[in-house]
């Protein structure tokens, strides 16, 4: 288990690791994606709901902590390819995630991966009637799952009703063409589904072996938690909680 | 030496045969463009699967064997060459999204029995574990309609596993 605490920085740019994932506080609510090198330049995706045809970002400008996942580097290279072609197939159209109308945000995450489409890249859901969508940390866990990583063990994942019907009362959507998506993701929450949280992937990517567990993602989720709340404020830095340099992104 | 970065150094009789075979008047190895060489695989690669055609039938063990195999002539396999190019000089993002968008376009195309063929006929020995993984990834969805992936992975876990066998199981646990 990699200690998520340190006294220092590194940038990212600078780090050994092809690619990781991110976290930050945006808005006031917990955010995460992927950084990733290509061509000794930084790239990053996030998925965000909200911002109105434009779900699919490739900067990251939010600061934060990084973490890159205990896997070997073929993968990790396999990653920021992954990253490229979903940013090129959505870029343009933006459409709202993946297609998935009239449900392009659900909570649950059932194992879902990226997979080659017609001229682009899509989303398989595995095939499972509860999975209807992404978060931006299923987001996430999908790219990581695409490209041979698998960072949870989701079937250990405990339903927690109460805490995500009350996430869904913060979030918050501009786009006025989704009324319909809030009582939708309440009654998803209701019904108890494995949402994995930001700070649970960037807990994931502190430990080894993967796939990690439900427990132990959230014990150091919780510690990584700790260091981001720490962080100076605006948090322009990108800092990695095992290593240890001044940094930025 | 040619692009693709092997040496091609033939006796005179060897031109007589690949004269006849290939229909050209080549008579000195730098006569041999891609598509002869393109042809010859092919022809090397029809005699291979015989053979591996009988071994099976009285009852050998079908083994991959390691080396350049048939390009199928009718699909331009021509970046074949440039992805080895890409991989020997270490040009890996360029390597990663030629396979990507090559395999991407053959799939979407429908082609799979073309995609088959290029996963038996591409040389994993000059390929690295990089883009091994990305050509059990881009492929891994699809994996139903290539019957070749199989043994396409199970020579790539043997050609890992040469110096890390522990590698080989990581790499493969989520991609095979």
């Amino acid at each position: 288990m990699t200690e998520p605490v340190s006294e220092s920085m590194v940038q990212f740019a600078d780090s050994e690791a092809p690619a990781a994932a991110v976290i930050a506080r945006v808005d006031g609510a917990l955010h995460t994606g992927v950084l990733y090198k290509w061509n000794k330049k930084v790239g990053a995706v996030h998925m965000r709901i909200g911002v109105p045809v434009n779900n699919v970002h490739n900067e990251w400008g939010y600061g934060g902590l990084w973490m890159a996942p205990d896997a070997d580097d073929e993968m990790m290279y396999n990653v920021g390819l992954w990253c490229r072609r979903i940013y090129a197939s959505f870029k343009d159209s933006k459409p709202l995630p993946f297609g998935m109308d009239p449900l392009p945000y659900a909570l649950g995450y059932y194992g879902a991966k990226f997979i080659e489409g017609k001229k682009s890249v899509k989303l398989s859901l595995e095939q499972n009637e509860r999975a209807q969508g992404l978060t931006c940390a299923s987001f996430v866990l999908g790219i990581f799952k695409s490209a041979g990583i698998r960072l949870v063990e989701e079937s250990t994942w405990v339903p927690r009703p109460e805490e995500d019907i009350d996430f869904v009362k913060t979030l918050r959507f501009s786009d006025t063409k989704l009324p319909e998506l809030r009582p939708a993701l309440r009654a998803e929450a209701e019904s108890g589904i494995p949402r994995v949280r930001p700070e649970e992937v960037m807990g994931a990517c502190c430990s080894s072996p993967l796939p990690v567990h439900f427990e132990q993602c959230r014990e150091q989720g919780q510690r990584v938690l700790k260091i981001l709340e720490g962080l100076p404020i605006p948090q322009r830095v990108i800092m990695t909680p095992q290593n240890v340099n001044p940094a930025g992104v | 030496m040619n692009p693709a970065g092997f040496v091609f150094a033939p006796s005179s009789n060897v031109f007589v045969q690949l004269r006849a075979l290939t229909g050209t008047s080549i008579t000195q190895g730098r006569d041999l463009g891609r598509d002869v060489r393109r042809r010859l695989d092919y022809l090397v690669g029809l005699s291979t699967e015989a053979l591996r055609l009988v071994q099976a039938l009285l009852g050998g063990v079908w083994r991959n064997q390691a080396g350049p195999r048939a390009l199928p002539i009718g699909v331009d396999f021509s970046w074949v060459d440039d992805l080895y190019l890409a991989v020997a000089h270490a040009r890996r993002e360029e390597a990663g999204e030629l396979i990507f968008e090559k395999v991407d376009d053959l799939l979407h195309s429908n082609k799979m029995r073309e995609c088959n063929d290029l996963l038996r006929a591409i040389d994993l020995r000059r390929l690295d574990s990089y883009m091994m993984v990305v050509l059990m990834s881009v492929t891994r969805a699809a994996t139903d309609h290539l019957p070749y992936r199989s043994f396409m992975v199970e020579r790539i876990r043997e050609i890992i596993a040469e110096t890390d066998p522990k590698k080989a199981d990581r790499l493969l646990a989520n991609l095979a």
